[in-house]
């Protein structure tokens, strides 16, 4: 196992400055964002903590705070400063606009300007603005006219900006401060609009058995705001509780037996954190990836799956499913834990090109885990159930006979892991009377048989059920 | 902690890798389509791996490496970069895109110009002003500073432009894709940049020939038909593409698309007009940016569509088709030389040419036990074993079919299917139509029913009737013995030229 975290840049880093742009941010960037710190959870949700220093007087004093993000949660804000009390915390929304600046001016006086047609003279009066509902009523020395009511355009100044009107939502704090001076200023606050997941690159090489994992942090900033110099730390686990039934909690479809490893990683309570190496600026609608794990080589194996539903009987065989098996252990596997992510996976074609053959989503996976990825369908492994008999046997028993025929157009044998599901749970006494492969019993609705298929061959699976339906 | 090499290079510009020298595209087919469903031109559901070579002058240190000419569908997610000495450090996607609403939000406390034509004079008056309110969230207008005072932009009416100094940072009219790497030396060196792409699907149309007269061999041949819905053009690309289905999630993106600059002015109404009914605000929308122009089909030899199939002319010799090679569980088939495909196009290739398949005509009827007094027709269906021993043997992807019998009119279609991913050794049915001239009727007398099997045609046709479902007991006194196919009993029998045929039978025995 290598775990490589953006190791390219470490030496260089030895020499930095925090207060410097980085590579990638937009030139020109004035922002009022401090020393930034990003914490972001993968259920859209981040915290923001963001150290500014600021000029405060001694004394009460209302302090704004531009450039934060724009889908702050205004709820969710902390601010602390030595020395300093916070009376109240503000979010207005009262946001600038034409309508707003014209309602906020009923009964003060405007400017108008008008264009003479024919003569093109301009004109200049004062007015007043005596109502805005529907239409502008203004009073222009001792008439009262409606703006516009000759239908031909006409200039409105307006002589200035009501106070509290805005140009972005911003956050404002009355401070009261007991000496005037410079200090840092810790701002924190929950902010949606940004989410990261892992995308993982598999390389499958089915001839040797092995898989190159590399895994990617993917960041999403749809938040409307640009994170300048961030210092950013990512943490792989849901915060909404699974006992509230918050959605996103999914239950883990992709691990078969769940890992009890503990990877090599800072934790906080039970969430594992991915600390970027370097401070990075996250712009607006912007996609960042960073490479997070790196693996050659880890054993794996492809294999087939095919669920039968209850009853199900077809006069045309249908594909078995291609599943990619791997494990994260640390012994003769990944040996990581696995943030929720996609897999794609990849394979050589007969030019030794990496091909796509298939995607799935994993959860977050304990490192130790047993993982099974369904690629898709197998062209040539195809299985055909049928019922062959099915008998009242009087009461409410029934005998039901199975037939699933399994063919392999591969010139190699497969083995196909065939389930049969939808077996009536709901009684205890469900069995199976006769089968001609031996199976397992995975729970109470599923059976299961690892059939061997030989290369260009077909099998046959019988089996009779008993059941109470 | 940002390295001194990053704050070179965030002096320096970043490297533009303006266009790939090599393309391979690999094509897949819409997972989800069934494979009656033709595809939807408008919004093609299948994908691409796009693996692209370029040569890239890497400089020494950090640097950012911008990768323009790339599919308009990339899953930016899914972009793999290979090549360069130094690794990638940070791949970014920026979707900032300059729109008419970018260009003012991102004016947002500058300077610009507003101009004003006199309608009269011509005479153009310019003064500068200094933006203070932008739309937000598609509310609002422009609030500006001029020198008169606080005025409003374009509003009420007033004839008047916006003059900007220079574009926003961070805007550009692409999506972009960029890496950051860190390299010890300056050097030139090929780089391989693959990501998958949507806006691409790929189908294959089987058309299926009877020759004249009456024959068990039809010619099976098949296009696969290559759709690009995106604005690139691909030249001399290197087209693989693969058969089967593929497990796909949907992928979680920042949409690129460029929302509407909508001017809200405060409400006009004026003492003549009736206040609630005229529209209180005054709208002023830029083009709608985020249109999909229509596909345009061109270059194709031969419809498969069914509209003009009796107009088709005769088939041309049909190119070399395609041989496929194994890429794990699915198919892959590779175009034999590089093509060019365009933006918003489609393009057909020979798949499959299978001169003599020797088949098996059968009609088929499906029969409850309570399908009673109506005359139930027979579908026809072409079937095959799909082996080398029959003439075919080869893969065969899922794709519609249509079938065409030549005969002293021409050529006819007589059919219309589909066939699904079907696999050497297979059974393949290529559907040919409906008989009216072949049907069942059954009666109840009872428990017991009773099955007449009526041919209208001169020929005797070979007809497989399938009863009741599968696992069902045996019905008792049957007139005629019945096999069981796929667990369900089924009457197979020879109907003469012009004849009925009957059968009883009994309920099932318990």
């Amino acid at each position: 196992m290598r775990f490589a975290l953006l190791t390219g840049l470490l030496l260089a880093s030895t020499i930095a400055r925090a207060d410097t742009p980085p590579a990638n941010q937009p030139p020109g960037a004035g922002t009022a964002q401090g020393d930034l710190s990003l914490t972001i959870y993968t259920n859209d949700l981040a915290l923001v903590q963001d150290v500014r220093r600021l000029d405060l007087p001694s004394g009460r004093a209302r302090q704004d705070f531009a450039d934060v993000s724009a889908a702050i949660r205004p709820e969710t804000v902390g601010l602390s400063a030595p020395d300093a009390t916070v009376v109240e915390q503000n979010f207005d929304y009262d946001l600038l606009s034409p309508t707003s600046l014209m309602q906020k001016s009923v009964g003060d006086m405007i400017t108008l300007i008008r264009t003479t047609p024919m003569t093109g003279v301009e004109t200049r009066e004062r007015a007043r603005v005596l109502a805005v509902n529907g239409g502008v009523v203004l009073q222009i020395g001792d008439r009262i006219e409606v703006l516009r009511d000759d239908g031909l355009p006409a200039r409105v100044v307006f002589d200035r900006v009501p106070e509290t009107l805005r140009a972005r939502p911003t956050l404002s704090v009355m401070l009261d401060s007991r000496r005037a001076g410079t200090r840092p200023v810790t701002l924190s606050y929950l902010s949606n609009g940004l989410a990261w997941n892992a995308d993982y690159v598999a390389l499958f090489d089915e001839k040797s058995g092995s898989i190159d994992v590399q895994g990617w942090v993917t960041l999403r900033n749809s938040s409307g705001t640009s994170f300048v110099n961030a210092k950013t730390i990512l943490v792989a686990g849901a915060v909404g509780s699974a006992d509230d039934g918050e959605r996103g909690i999914n239950r883990r479809r992709t691990i078969r037996n769940a890992g009890t490893e503990t990877a090599a990683h800072e934790q906080l309570g039970d969430f594992y954190l991915y600390p970027l190496a370097e401070r990075t600026t996250i712009a607006d609608k912007q996609t960042k990836q960073v490479s997070f794990l790196d693996v050659k080589g880890a054993p794996a194996t492809s294999g087939y799956e095919f669920r039968s539903g209850w009853l199900q009987s077809s006069d045309q065989p249908a594909s078995a499913a291609s599943v990619l098996r791997f494990s994260n252990a640390a012994k003769g596997g990944v040996g990581d834990a696995l943030p929720a992510g996609t897999v794609r996976v990849y394979m050589r074609d007969a030019h030794g090109e990496p091909q796509f053959v298939g995607e799935n989503r994993i959860e977050h996976t304990p490192q130790g885990s047993q993982l099974a990825i369904r690629t898709g369908d197998a062209f040539d492994v195809k299985v055909k159930p049928t019922v062959v008999e099915r008998t009242h046997v009087g009461g409410d028993h029934w005998r039901t006979t199975m037939r699933y025929t399994l063919t392999n157009a591969r010139d190699r044998p497969v083995t196909v892991e065939l389930i049969q599901g939808g077996l009536p749970w709901w009684w205890t006494d469900t069995r199976i009377s006769s089968e001609s492969l031996k199976s397992e019993r995975r729970d109470a609705d599923t059976s299961v048989w690892q059939v061997p298929v030989p290369a260009n061959g077909s099998a046959t699976v019988t089996a009779t059920f008993e059941t109470r339906f | 902690m940002i390295g001194l090499a990053a704050i070179l290079a965030a002096a320096a510009a970043p490297v533009i890798s303006p266009a790939p020298e090599g393309i391979a595209l690999t094509l897949y087919r819409a997972p989800w389509r069934g494979s009656e469903n033709r595809m939807d031109l408008s919004n093609l559901g299948g994908f691409a791996l796009v693996t692209e070579t370029r040569t890239i002058a890497v400089p020494m240190g950090d640097a950012v490496i911008r990768f323009e000419g790339v599919a308009d569908g990339i899953i930016p997610a899914s972009a793999i970069v290979t090549g360069l000495p130094g690794g990638t450090i940070e791949k970014n996607r920026d979707a900032r895109l300059l729109s008419p609403l970018s260009l003012v939000d991102g004016s947002l406390g500058r300077e610009v110009t507003v101009r004003r034509i006199d309608r009269l004079t011509g005479r153009v008056r310019e003064e500068r002003a200094t933006i203070i309110a932008v739309p937000v969230k598609g509310a609002g207008g422009v609030v500006m500073r001029t020198p008169e005072g606080i005025e409003t932009w374009r509003c009420p009416g007033v004839p008047e432009k916006l003059v900007y100094d220079r574009v926003p940072s961070g805007l550009s009219a692409k999506p972009v894709l960029s890496v950051t790497t860190h390299s010890q030396r300056a050097s030139r060196v090929r780089v391989t940049l693959a990501y998958l792409s949507t806006g691409f699907d790929w189908n294959a149309t089987y058309v299926a020939t009877l020759p004249r007269g009456d024959s068990d061999t039809l010619n099976l041949f098949a296009w696969a038909s290559l759709a690009n819905a995106n604005g690139q053009s691909f030249p001399g690309a290197r087209v693989q593409i693969v058969a089967g289905r593929l497990e796909r999630r949907t992928d979680r993106e920042i949409v690129a698309a460029a929302a509407k600059l909508e001017l809200h002015c405060f409400r006009l109404g004026t003492t003549s007009s009736d206040l609630p009914v005229i529209g209180p605000y005054v709208h002023i929308q830029s083009e709608d940016l985020g249109r999909f122009p229509e596909i345009v089909v061109t270059g194709m030899r031969r419809s498969a569509s069914p509209a003009i199939l009796a107009a088709a002319p005769p088939a041309p010799p049909p190119p070399p088709p395609l041989s496929p090679e194994n890429l794990g569980d699915l198919k892959l088939y590779r175009l034999p030389e590089p093509v060019t495909i365009l933006p918003n196009a489609q393009k057909q290739v020979a798949l499959i040419a299978q001169p003599k398949v020797r088949f098996e005509k059968v009609y088929r009827i499906k029969l409850g036990r309570w399908d009673n007094d109506q005359e139930i027709p027979a579908a026809i269906i072409l079937r095959f074993r799909n082996t080398e021993q029959e003439g075919a043997g080869v893969p065969l992807p899922s794709g519609t079919t249509s079938l065409y019998q030549e005969g002293e009119i021409g050529r006819l279609l007589v059919g219309l299917g589909k066939i699904g991913d079907t696999a050497k050794g297979d059974q393949a049915r290529i559907a040919a139509g409906t008989s009216s001239q072949v049907s069942a009727r059954q009666r109840a007398g009872g428990a017991d029913r009773h099955i007449t099997l009526s041919n209208a045609n001169p020929f005797p046709v070979r007809v497989e009737v399938t009863i009741g479902n599968p696992g069902e007991k045996d019905f008792r006194q049957t007139s005629a013995p019945l096999a069981r196919v796929d667990g369900v009993q089924t009457w197979r029998v020879t109907v003469p030229a012009n004849k009925t045929v009957s059968l009883d039978y009994g309920p099932p025995s318990s």
